[in-house]
């Protein structure tokens, strides 16, 4: 049996005897059915790993040098030595070694290693140009993972096999002794739990989950957007206000030159802002147009609308890439609409300018955060006991228990923010009746604040909410001691303004670089079948 | 070289496997581009699984392999990326590479989805979308937003983005 051992190829031959005594023959090549792929490397007269295996090379009846001529599971093992590196297509030529053995038999793998063998960092390999990759046992069981799934062998052997190799040779001659990585798979049975393992995570469908099944009208077909390069050639921004508007907005106009750095910038501007403009460098042009007064009190009223032709006479005949309406108040975004652009931009909502492609959304402090006051008049109150005039609500004198609710109302919504709620009460000769308050909310469940009658119905109560609610109610208890008649006329709700947000330069800056980042990347909206 | 990142950050985002596969089969019988998955080391088997029945020297799988630092480096060479909602998807789209970007509505593309010159993301707007959910249980709706994302319409808008074929298998 050693003897043949001497034919078997270059590489194998180095280790037939060691593993024919140290039982790696009998547990890994024993079979009747081996193949040897490969078996001759670039030499003659070699004879395949056993004398039962076949040597299968380029020239065995029905090889093609891909798909091996035999059945799925027909080998007891597959033998491949210092053949794979030689093998572009590592992940089909491994699949295809390991589709013939069968279960329970080996597939049998060895490699140059890259430490031992190509003793460098990067291909070519300076002793064999055919070398399409150096490896490690971690790169070599890694192409093995990647062609095969791991459900379906266990590893057998793996090792660095260096028996015989002279460490004193330096890299750039040829190796001595045995310089390869070895390694050994068995083909298991496929576990009954193998499914579960492949299986994508699972996403389930609630049972109650029928009203998300309903698509939007119009929306059951997947869409493509396709966004493309569109920085726009030539802008158009109106700052029609005011001296002091218009000094607050040119940091945000300097950063029209760097935001649309190859544009034509075209202002619209009143006629005392058009000094300062050009003296700001940032426009190729300069259009004077007095939407309003210079000075408001001499004349506060404006025609928009004949204005608003007016502007359209002189820039009817011109096209831009973009419209941008830097005034903060809304009363100039309508000017947009008689402008020939492709995109239109300026504060507010869609909701509220349909013709806007770019809306930044009004979060102005102003406007958002204003103090105000609302009344409540008798007529928005009830009462068991009181008799309702509409403006005001007479309660009867007698006493009334703490368990008894005499006058309840509003019920009206309210923003977050901090009030000041006051009530209409009085009762005799101006006094405060004894009675105590409560303010409620959801139906009587959440209370807000309580307390004494005179703190509401005088000064009045100071209450914070985080969120807004829908039905504010305030209620008059009584206090179990006699009280004389007593009238409601109402209460009032003062919100405190807020104060603080963001600058109106700021702003504007805002909707600069907003207008910047979406015009830029023209987006378009398909809906495919 | 197509580079496609198969996997994002949650499993909502992720287009199914099993599509993956289906459109790498269809990207290698039109076009003769290598493709490369992209992934972390803890995404590599997955990705293993999804290419294992091409050839290596069409399909490489370099999840664990490239660095964040490698796949930056390498994402201004590639022809398309293709990725779900992850940062390979924005990686692509602001290297100004042609990118497709398949948009699960967890999130509102429009908000979230990649911005570039060569960006072209894929969606559903089914009445769930935006969710704002994440992890498998988060869904309710058997992840309708992407099994309606079928491979036949993804590879449809990645032939939009490479062009004609030039394989003379098609």
């Amino acid at each position: 049996m050693h003897s043949w051992g001497e034919n078997v190829g270059e590489e194998a031959r180095k280790n037939y005897s060691r593993w024919l005594d140290g039982g790696f023959y009998a547990r890994y090549l024993s079979g009747e059915n081996v193949l040897d792929i490969g078996y001759s490397g670039y030499l003659d007269g070699v004879k395949p790993i056993t004398p039962s295996a076949i040597g299968v090379g380029l020239d065995y009846p029905g090889y093609d040098g891909k798909t091996l001529p035999f059945g799925d599971d027909s080998q007891d093992a597959v033998f491949a030595s210092h053949c794979l590196e030689h093998i572009d297509d590592y992940r089909s030529a491994i699949r295809e070694w390991f589709r013939v053995v069968r279960v329970g038999g080996h597939l049998v793998v060895s490699v140059p290693h890259q430490y031992l063998y190509e003793r460098r960092l990067h291909l070519p390999s300076q002793f064999n140009a055919d070398h399409r990759r150096f490896y490690t046992a971690a790169s070599l069981l890694s192409e093995v993972e990647e062609a095969v799934d791991p459900i379906h062998f266990r590893v057998r052997h793996l090792e660095d096999n260096d028996r015989g190799f002279d460490y004193s040779i330096p890299p750039d001659r040829h190796a001595v002794g045995s310089y390869e990585i070895l390694l050994v798979i068995e083909k298991i049975a496929r576990p009954g739990y193998a499914d579960l393992v492949s299986a994508e995570p699972e996403i389930t469908t609630a049972s109650d989950g029928v009203f998300m099944m309903i698509p939007k009208p119009g929306n059951d077909r997947p869409v493509v957007a396709v966004s493309s390069t569109a920085p726009p050639q030539s802008v158009i921004v109106f700052k029609m206000d005011h001296l002091g508007d218009f000094i607050a907005a040119e940091p945000a106009m300097s950063d029209l030159r760097t935001a649309f750095p190859e544009a034509h910038l075209t202002l619209v501007c009143g006629s005392w802002n058009v000094g300062a403009a050009k003296e700001l460098g940032v426009f190729d042009e300069v259009i004077e147009f007095s939407l309003f007064a210079r000075y408001s009190p001499l004349n506060g009223t404006i025609d928009l609308e004949t204005s608003v032709e007016e502007l359209h006479r002189l820039v009817r005949d011109r096209e831009f890439d973009l419209a941008l309406d830097l005034r903060v108040d809304p009363d100039t975004r309508s000017v947009l609409k008689h402008v020939n652009a492709r995109v239109r931009a300026g504060f507010g909502t869609k909701q509220s300018f349909p013709w806007l492609d770019i809306a930044l959304p009004m979060i102005s402090p102003t406007a958002r955060g204003s103090a105000r006051k609302d009344y409540f008049g008798a007529r928005q109150f009830q009462s068991r006991v009181g008799v309702n005039h509409g403006h005001s609500l007479e309660i009867p004198p007698g006493v009334y228990e703490s368990d008894n609710t005499i006058v309840w109302g509003p019920y009206c919504g309210i923003p977050e923010g901090t009030y000041i709620v006051t009530l209409h009460l009085e009762g005799a000769e101006g006094t405060i009746p004894p009675f105590d308050y409560d303010i409620v909310c959801r139906g009587g469940n959440d209370r807000l604040a309580s307390g004494p009658g005179n703190e509401i119905a005088g000064v009045g109560v100071v209450l914070t909410l985080n969120s807004p609610i829908q039905d504010l109610e305030v209620r008059i208890w009584g206090r179990g001691v006699s009280s004389t008649r007593a009238t409601l006329r109402g209460c009032t709700i003062v919100k405190f303004g807020e104060i603080g947000g963001p600058h109106q330069t700021e702003l504007m800056a805002m909707l600069v670089a907003l207008t910047r980042h979406r015009v830029c990347f023209l987006q378009t909206e398909e809906r495919i079948a | 070289m197509i580079l496609i990142a198969p996997f994002s950050n949650d499993v909502l985002r992720n287009w199914p496997s099993r599509y993956f596969t289906e459109l790498i089969q269809s990207l290698l019988d039109a076009y003769d581009d290598p493709i490369i998955m992209v992934g972390a080391a803890e995404q590599r088997q997955a990705i293993n699984a999804m290419v294992r029945q091409f050839s290596s020297d069409r399909v490489s799988n370099v999840a664990g392999v490239w660095t964040w630092r490698e796949t930056v480096n390498c994402v201004g060479g590639a022809k398309l990326v293709i990725a779900n909602n992850s940062g390979v998807a924005h990686l692509g789209a602001n290297a100004g590479v042609a990118t497709l970007c398949l948009f699960a509505a967890s999130h509102d593309p429009f908000e979230w989805g990649p911005r570039g010159p060569r960006v072209t993301t894929v969606f559903t707007k089914p009445a769930c979308a935006p969710c704002g959910m994440s992890g498998a249980n988060g869904c309710t709706n058997g992840h309708v937003c992407m099994t309606d994302l079928r491979p036949g319409l993804v590879f449809a808008a990645a032939r939009r983005m490479l062009g004609v074929p030039q394989s003379p298998s098609t």
